[in-house]
Parts: structure tokens; C-alpha cells; sequence
């Protein structure tokens, strides 16, 4: 599978996608990059918190680079959706739009149903949150 | 003597790792139960122990032909992450 064929497979659309762009990648490692710009839709919603960025979408960003090595080294069948099943993040450093979020994400656990992963989130090469997180295959039953 | 301080320090630290994964209290989880038919540990709670593991340990993804299913408790996680570490030459990465 190609990193385009990845990409395509995401169930997200913008304004709700994160990534722009893959920028290296291992059968285990991922680094993607995204560009949070001031007329994003969520950076206007929250222009009165100085255009941070809310910790929940940059922990979004971090679930959806682990989607995309999934999907890249088949670790979940294709077009197969994940679930989050649960993200913890820990935010260092608030991050401002404009800004380039480059997310370093590591899978450390996968079978076939459940996919573990941990990350980094940098802005100019410094490490704005850290995330770790699990998902599962969303079954055809539990489908609506 | 300091081998045996590392098992109960590596113990006391899994035991914390699962009890944070479980939102439980250390006191409220016995190192030999059965943490998924006694206490109700689900899957996504187990695979956020494993990363918890590789982010507090720096252990690799367990093998793909690992049974896993047969690892129950705190004591038999303990064993997994000395296992692990040994296998790696006792890497740790300290947040």
C-alpha cells in the first residue's frame, strides 16, 4: 500500500483531518506533518483562546498518524476503521496556529483486533505533547 | 541484594502501571489475580499497559508469536517486562 492509498483510505475530511503530509516511515514509526493554519475552521473557533490549539485535536492528530502506519504495513485489514478506545496526552507546551505540527508516532503493540501507539508532537523541534493511545477494529456489528 | 531490590522495585512500578490503567488503587489489586476475570481489566486496557510499558521501559512490541493471553496478572506482567528487558540488555527509558 502507498502512503497515498493510506491517506485515501482515512475515514476523515477536512477540517477534521490532521495530516498533511507523511514525511518518513518504518514498519513501526511514523513522522506526518500538518500546518494549523489561522483560517482553519477549528483555530477560528478558538481564536479567543489566542488561537491555541485545543489539546484534543493535536491528541486527533497523534491517533490519526497511528491509523495511517496501520494502514500503510496492514497492521488492521483494508478499509477497516479504528476506534479509540483511549488517548492520554500530556501537553508540554501550548501550541499557537500558525504553526507545523510534525507528530512522531510509534505503534508498540498491535494484534489483530488492537493497535497501541505512542507520540511525540514537535513544533520547531521542540516537543509540544506527548500521546499514547489505543484503538480497535470497529467490527461490522457494531457498524450503524 | 540489589537484584532482589530491582524485582520488588519493577514489581511496585507494574503494579502502579496497571492500577493507573484501571483508575484503581495498588491496594485494590492483588499481584496474583486474575486482572481480566477478577477484576475487569478490558482489551484496550491491556494495550495501553503495553504501551505504558514501552514508554516507561523502552521495551519493544511484544512478539507477534507471543501468547499473550496466557500473561493474567501483575506478577506475570512483572515477569514479561523482566523478560523483555533482559532480552534488550536491560534498555530503559526514563521519561
Amino acid at each position: 500500500m502507498t502512503i497515498d492509498d493510506a491517506l485515501a483510505e482515512l475515514p476523515q475530511e477536512p477540517p477534521f483531518l490532521f495530516v498533511d503530509k507523511v514525511l518518513e516511515h518504518t514498519d513501526l514509526t511514523i513522522a506526518a506533518i500538518f500546518s494549523y493554519e489561522l483560517d482553519h475552521p477549528i483555530v477560528m473557533a478558538h481564536r479567543n483562546v489566542g488561537n491555541s490549539i485545543p489539546g484534543a485535536v493535536l491528541m486527533e492528530q497523534a491517533a490519526q498518524t497511528a491509523l495511517i502506519l496501520a494502514k500503510l504495513y496492514t497492521l488492521v485489514p483494508a478499509e477497516t476503521p479504528l476506534l479509540v478506545g483511549a488517548l492520554q496526552g500530556k501537553f508540554l507546551r501550548p501550541v499557537f496556529a500558525p504553526s507545523q505540527v510534525i507528530c512522531r508516532t510509534a505503534i508498540v503493540y498491535s494484534r489483530s483486533a488492537q493497535i497501541g501507539f505512542k507520540s511525540e508532537l514537535e513544533v520547531g523541534g521542540e516537543v509540544s505533547a506527548q500521546v499514547k493511545g489505543a484503538c480497535s477494529i470497529l467490527r461490522a456489528s457494531e457498524a450503524k | 541484594m540489589k537484584q532482589h531490590v530491582n524485582a520488588a522495585t519493577l514489581l511496585e512500578k507494574v503494579h502502579e502501571i496497571v492500577a493507573e490503567a484501571m483508575d484503581l488503587e495498588t491496594s485494590e489489586i492483588d499481584p496474583i489475580a486474575d486482572l481480566f476475570e477478577d477484576l475487569a481489566l478490558d482489551s484496550i486496557g491491556i494495550v495501553m499497559v503495553y504501551v505504558e510499558f514501552s514508554v516507561e521501559f523502552g521495551i519493544p512490541e511484544p512478539p507477534r508469536e507471543a501468547d499473550l493471553s496466557i500473561i493474567r496478572s501483575v506478577e506475570d506482567l512483572t515477569q514479561y517486562v523482566a523478560g523483555q528487558l533482559a532480552a534488550t540488555g536491560g534498555a530503559h527509558d526514563n521519561r
